[in-house]
């Protein structure tokens, strides 16, 4: 459903990148896509027209990233 | 999305302690990958891998095990898949390339073990990694004393088989390691119950090969300038193509190599086209060890070719698709894998050709030799290439590092001195 969706979202030119799930998103351990907030509407419209089923859609603060290892 | 629990549930995994693997993953791979700008959109497959990494694939293995197929877990680019895809098994490279492992494997190994077979220990014993967990078998070699020790350990965990690997390059040690292969062979058709026939090989062979030919074509879109794709997402590739079904490797790959070769006509870069130009050779950088190239890459610099088993030992040679008997076959085998210049032959003057051939087609600016911490074999080698490289007038440094944040500014300062040098 994720790659789906990246898909339709690649299609209209929306940017989008595939990311393992932020923990402040979900415990998953499972895809996302990290997408900007000012497509949230036309994202939320590709959602429904494509009947895509998502878990949901999580607001994330712009942070500075640090190198870590895993 | 996929819920994993129940897999993994099955598997026996300590889920608490995975856990935390799980919580560092999004940030650490954010922070290497998803910084980057216009990466090329054939890389949304393996950032969808590396989302699901202990998912997706692993779900396919078990689903192979469900249906009768057998799984052979593998530490070593010397290890033939041909022989396990040739009797409908399914090889996944297993090396541990995670810090988070190492502690596991620091409980019954030496201090002064490489932290590659630390982590691959530490996986296995301390239950954090599905793929260590599937295998019906493992199947080691005798590239290093650290990994033959080590395998007698993982041994009383799961069947183990061993390849010994010649330490010289003769024509009787060619010979030598067919023997390996005929063996490998028997112990394969035992375990899967298949038996390995000429054509069946022979489809493995090129299966493999075109998941060569497919990297081969990646790896050259690299000698482009401006590089068309940065050295991160290039070892993502290979690192992913280590346990990824081959056909579908293959075909990922191509359709990067499609778009990487597009982006070149268009002389669209990731890199401007004045960027240093950095090779590296030595050890090898197993997923999710992404350490050195983060460190090149953020400051400004392309890594535009890895000389090392996550790189162009990988797939530069071709199995000779001709042979039309098994002997025929194993003996083509034999003389692809003998042609691979890993540290453990002795002597390895090779290796130091294949890296002034690789610095020559890839115009790189510098070197920069890369050994896991104890890696006894490629650390010392390291002092006839640095020799051999001198006296050509190609600069290059040697670092020794481990999968650790601890040395992660020290080595930025280093690197960043040797990239001024470079520019001067």
């Amino acid at each position: 459903m994720g790659l789906l969706l990246k898909k339709k979202l690649d299609e209209q030119d929306i940017k989008a990148r595939v990311s393992p799930t932020p923990r402040e998103a979900s415990k998953s351990c499972g895809i996302s896509l990290i997408v900007d907030e000012a497509d949230l509407t036309l994202i939320k419209q590709t959602i429904t027209e494509n009947n895509i089923e998502i878990m949901k859609i999580v607001s994330l603060a712009r942070k500075e990233w640090k190198y870590r290892s895993t | 999305m996929a819920d994993y629990q129940q897999m993994w549930t099955d598997l026996g995994m300590d889920l608490e302690k995975h856990d935390v693997l799980c919580e560092v993953l999004p940030e650490a791979f954010g922070g290497v990958y998803l910084t980057q700008q216009d990466r090329p959109k054939g890389m949304d497959f393996y950032d969808f891998v590396v989302s699901e990494i202990h998912g997706v694939r692993p779900a396919e293995m078990i689903q192979h095990q469900k249906e009768g197929g057998k799984v052979f877990g593998t530490f070593c680019v010397y290890v033939p898949d041909e022989v396990v895809f040739a009797a409908g098994g399914i090889a996944a490279g297993l090396c541990g390339g995670s810090q988070f492992w190492v502690a596991g494997g620091e409980k019954v190994l030496p201090a002064n073990t490489c932290p590659l077979i630390k982590a691959s220990v530490g996986a296995r014993l301390d239950k954090t990694c599905p793929f260590f967990l599937i295998p019906d078998m493992y199947v080691g070699e005798t590239t290093c004393d650290g990994k033959k020790k080590a395998w007698e350990i993982l041994a009383g965990e799961v069947p183990f088989h061993i390849i010994d690997i010649p330490q010289k390059k003769r024509d009787r040690d060619i010979a030598a390691f067919a023997a390996e292969i005929q063996d490998f062979i028997g112990v394969v058709e035992k375990v899967t119950g298949n038996q390995i026939t000429a054509e069946s090989l022979g489809e493995a062979i090129k299966l493999i090969n075109n998941k060569r030919r497919a990297l081969q074509r990646v790896y050259n879109a690299r000698k482009a300038s401006p590089v068309p794709i940065s050295g991160k997402d290039a070892l993502l590739v290979t690192q992913i193509n280590f346990y990824d079904d081959p056909a579908r490797a293959a075909q990922m790959a191509n359709n990067l190599a499609d778009e990487l070769e597009d982006r070149i006509s268009r002389q669209a870069g990731v890199f401007p086209d004045n960027a240093l130009r950095i090779m590296i050779s030595g050890t090898p950088m197993a997923i999710p060890n992404w350490k050195m190239h983060h460190i090149i890459e953020s400051l400004g610099a392309a890594v535009v070719v890895e000389e090392s088993c996550t790189g162009t030992r990988y797939f530069e040679n071709l199995v000779d698709e001709s042979a039309t008997t098994l002997d025929g076959q194993i003996q083509a085998l034999a003389e692809r894998y003998m042609k691979t210049n890993c540290a453990c032959f002795t002597p390895n003057t090779a290796r130091i050709d294949d890296i002034v051939r690789l610095a020559d087609e890839y115009k790189v600016d510098g070197i920069i030799d890369t050994n896991l911490q104890f890696c006894n074999l490629y650390s010392t080698e390291s002092y006839l290439i640095k020799q051999a490289l001198t006296e050509r007038n190609l600069p290059i440094m040697h670092i020794e590092t481990d999968y650790s944040e601890q040395d992660f500014e020290q080595l930025r300062t280093r690197v960043e001195a040797f990239l001024e040098m470079l520019r001067k």
